[in-house]
C-alpha cells in the first residue's frame, strides 16, 4: 500500500513542480496520439461508412480482415513501418526514422482498424427508418451517409476515444520508431517502461497515474459533450 | 390516368414470398386506401412504391416510367414520391430542421426552407413546436411533423403507411383533415393503408384489399378476427372485443375471421327494455358519411362498425354523432371468411 501511496504521491510532485522534461514529455504523448487519431479517425470513419453503406462483392471478407487487424501486435507494425523508413527502406531519404511523425504513421495504422470496425458497429447498430427516411425525402447518397452518421455520433465517439485510449498508452510503435530519444520522442510509455528497466518504480507507476488521468480528462471532456448533446 | 401499374409484382424476404400481386392499377390524384390485417404485405408494397426496396419479379410502372426489379430505382423517382412511416422517426434536431430536410437535399435556400418549413408546421397545426426537439415529441405529433416533413416538398404522390394508428381521436382528425385537403386542393395523389379503419371508406375513392401478400376480394368493411363460443352461441369480435350472443348458432369453429355487412346490419334508437339483447350490440355513433347514395354511419361498440342505411331512414330516426344506439345484428350479416392458404 505504501507504495502506490508514494507514487501518488510523486506523481502529484511532479505534476506540482511543472516539471520541464514531464511536460515535454506529456505534450509529445498527446501530440502523436491526437495525430494518429485524428488522422485514423480520417480515414477510419468513411471506411466504416462505407462498408455500413455499400453492397460489394467480399464485403464479408474485408470486413473479417479489419476484424482480425484489431488484434495487430504493436511489434509488427513497427517492423513493418520500419522496414519502409529505415535507411534501407524506399521511405529512407526522407529521414523519418527516430521522429514523431514515425510515430504518427506507426499509430495511424495501428488504430485504423479500430475505428472502422467500431464506426461500422455504430452504424450497423442505427434504426433502418433514419436511412429510408433520409431517402423517401429525396437525399442522395452521400447525404444519406452523412445523416446516419450523424445520428451514430455518440458510438462514432466511442469509437474515436478507444482508438485514442489505444495509442495514448502503447510502447512498442514509440519505442520502435521513436527509439524514446530524450527531449525529442519520449512518450509517457516509453518514460515509464525506461523508468521501469532503471528500478525507479515509484516514477514509472507515477507517470501511469498522470497518463490515466490525462485519458480520464480526454473521456471526460468527450462525455461533456456527449451528455450536451443527448439534452 | 394510371400512376403505378403492377404485374405479377412478387417480393421475397429470405424464401417467403411477402408480396404476390397478379395485377394492380393505382389512378392517379385520387386517395387509394390498402387495407388488410398485420403481415399482409401492405408496408413492403409500400416501400417498394416508394422507390425504397427492392422487389424480386414483375413489373412496376410509375407514370410511364418502367421500374426494374433487377436494379436499384432511379433516385429522379424517389424525389417525386414520399413515404410517411407507420412509427416515423426524427432526426435529432429540432423540428423545424426536420421538416427542412428534404428541401435541404433539394438544394433550396436556408431562409426559404425555414420559410416554408414553417408555412408546413402551420398546416399540421405543429408551428408552436418548431424550435422543439423532435425525438421528444409525443407520437401523435410525430406523426404531424412527418407529415409536415413530407408535405413541405410538395410530392405528386404521398403514400401514408398506417397514418393513424397509435393516434388519439384529435391527432387523427387533424391528420385525415389534412390528407383529404391535399387530395382535394393540390391534386396529390394520397395512398393509405390501415389495418382496419372503417374512416378509410368514407375518405378513398379507391379500396384495394392484401391479405397474407395477395389481393384479395374486396370483402366488406367490418371485418375482424372473431372467436366462436363453445356452443356456436356467441361470436367474441377481436380477442378484446366485445360479445354477440346470436340467436341461431354457427357452424363454425375456434378462431376465424367474420365479416359483418354493412348493409344488413340495424341501427336502432337504444332501447332500455332490450338492452343486452341477443344478436346486439351497443355504441356511440361517432362519424357520418355520404357515399354515393347511402349513408354511412360509424358506430364504436367496443370496435368500430359501420353501418350503411339510406337517408331517408336515417331521417326517421332522428339520430345524431354522440348519440348511443344498438346495432342488430342478424344471421345474414354475418359472413366468414375464407381461410387464406399459407404459402
Amino acid at each position: 500500500m505504501g507504495f502506490f501511496w508514494d507514487s501518488l504521491v510523486s506523481a502529484i510532485n511532479l505534476l506540482l513542480a511543472a516539471d520541464s522534461e514531464l511536460i515535454h514529455i506529456v505534450g509529445v504523448s498527446l501530440t502523436v496520439s491526437s495525430s494518429s487519431t485524428l488522422l485514423a479517425s480520417l480515414a477510419g470513419i468513411p471506411l466504416g461508412l462505407f462498408l455500413g453503406f455499400v453492397n460489394f462483392l467480399g464485403k464479408r471478407v474485408v470486413i473479417t480482415l479489419f476484424q482480425t487487424l484489431l488484434a495487430l501486435p504493436t511489434v509488427v507494425v513497427g517492423l513493418f513501418v520500419y522496414v519502409f523508413i529505415s535507411r534501407r527502406g524506399i521511405f529512407g531519404p526522407f529521414d523519418l526514422l527516430y521522429t514523431k511523425t514515425a510515430i504518427v504513421i506507426g499509430q495511424t495504422i495501428l488504430i485504423i482498424p479500430v475505428v472502422t470496425v467500431l464506426t461500422l458497429a455504430a452504424i450497423s447498430r442505427m434504426d433502418r427508418r433514419y436511412k429510408d427516411t433520409a431517402l423517401t425525402l429525396g437525399a442522395g447518397p452521400f447525404t444519406t451517409a452523412r445523416a446516419v452518421a450523424w445520428e451514430a455520433r455518440f458510438g462514432i465517439m466511442a469509437a474515436v476515444a478507444a482508438a485514442f485510449g489505444r495509442v495514448i498508452a502503447e510502447v512498442g510503435i514509440s519505442m520502435m520508431l521513436g527509439g524514446n530519444a530524450k527531449g525529442f520522442t519520449r512518450t509517457m510509455p516509453t518514460a515509464m517502461a525506461l523508468e521501469y528497466d532503471k528500478g525507479e518504480f515509484v516514477l514509472s507507476i507515477a507517470l501511469g497515474i498522470i497518463l490515466l488521468a490525462l485519458a480520464l480528462g480526454v473521456n471526460g471532456f468527450l462525455q461533456f459533450f456527449q451528455g450536451r448533446a443527448r439534452q | 390516368m394510371s400512376l403505378y401499374k403492377m404485374e405479377n409484382l412478387r417480393a421475397v424476404l429470405g424464401n417467403k414470398t411477402v408480396l404476390d400481386i397478379d395485377s394492380l392499377t393505382v389512378e392517379k390524384g385520387v386517395i387509394t386506401a390498402f387495407m388488410g390485417p398485420n403481415g399482409s404485405g401492405k408496408t413492403t408494397l409500400f416501400n417498394i412504391l416508394a422507390f425504397l426496396h427492392r422487389f424480386h419479379s414483375g413489373s412496376l410502372v410509375f407514370d410511364g416510367i418502367t421500374v426494374l426489379c433487377s436494379q436499384a430505382p432511379p433516385a429522379r423517382l424517389r424525389q417525386r414520391v414520399v413515404l410517411v412511416p407507420q412509427e416515423p422517426i426524427m432526426f435529432s434536431s429540432s423540428v423545424e430542421k426536420n421538416v427542412a430536410f428534404g428541401l435541404k437535399c433539394r438544394g433550396v435556400p436556408p431562409a426559404a426552407r425555414m420559410r416554408l418549413a414553417h408555412q408546413a408546421l402551420d398546416e399540421v397545426g405543429m408551428l408552436g413546436f418548431a424550435k422543439a426537439a423532435a425525438h421528444r415529441l409525443s407520437g401523435g405529433e410525430t406523426k404531424r411533423v412527418a407529415l409536415a416533413r413530407a408535405i413541405v416538398l410538395e410530392p405528386e404522390v404521398l403514400l401514408c403507411d398506417e397514418p393513424t394508428a397509435g393516434v388519439d381521436s384529435q391527432n387523427r382528425r387533424i391528420i385525415l383533415e389534412l390528407i383529404a385537403r391535399l387530395n382535394a386542393q393540390r391534386g396529390m395523389s394520397v395512398l393509405i393503408t390501415s389495418h382496419n379503419a372503417p374512416w378509410l371508406t368514407g375518405l378513398a375513392s379507391q379500396m384495394v384489399h392484401l391479405d397474407l401478400g395477395r389481393i384479395v376480394k374486396p370483402f366488406a368493411e367490418n371485418t375482424f378476427s372473431a372467436l366462436l363460443g363453445p356452443d356456436g352461441h356467441s361470436l367474441l369480435l377481436t380477442p378484446s372485443g366485445p360479445e354477440v350472443l346470436l340467436e341461431k348458432p354457427l357452424a363454425a369453429d375456434g378462431p376465424l375471421t367474420v365479416s359483418l355487412d354493412p348493409e344488413q346490419l340495424a341501427l336502432l334508437p337504444i332501447d332500455p327494455q332490450k338492452a343486452g339483447s341477443e344478436n346486439s350490440l351497443e355504441g356511440t355513433i361517432t362519424g357520418i358519411w355520404l357515399k354515393a347514395d347511402r349513408l354511412l354511419i360509424k358506430v364504436n361498440a367496443g370496435v368500430e362498425l359501420l353501418v350503411s342505411i339510406s337517408p331517408a331512414h336515417w331521417k326517421t330516426q332522428n339520430l345524431g354523432p354522440g348519440d348511443i344506439v344498438q346495432i342488430k345484428i342478424t344471421a345474414s350479416s354475418i359472413r366468414i371468411l375464407p381461410e387464406q392458404k399459407a404459402r
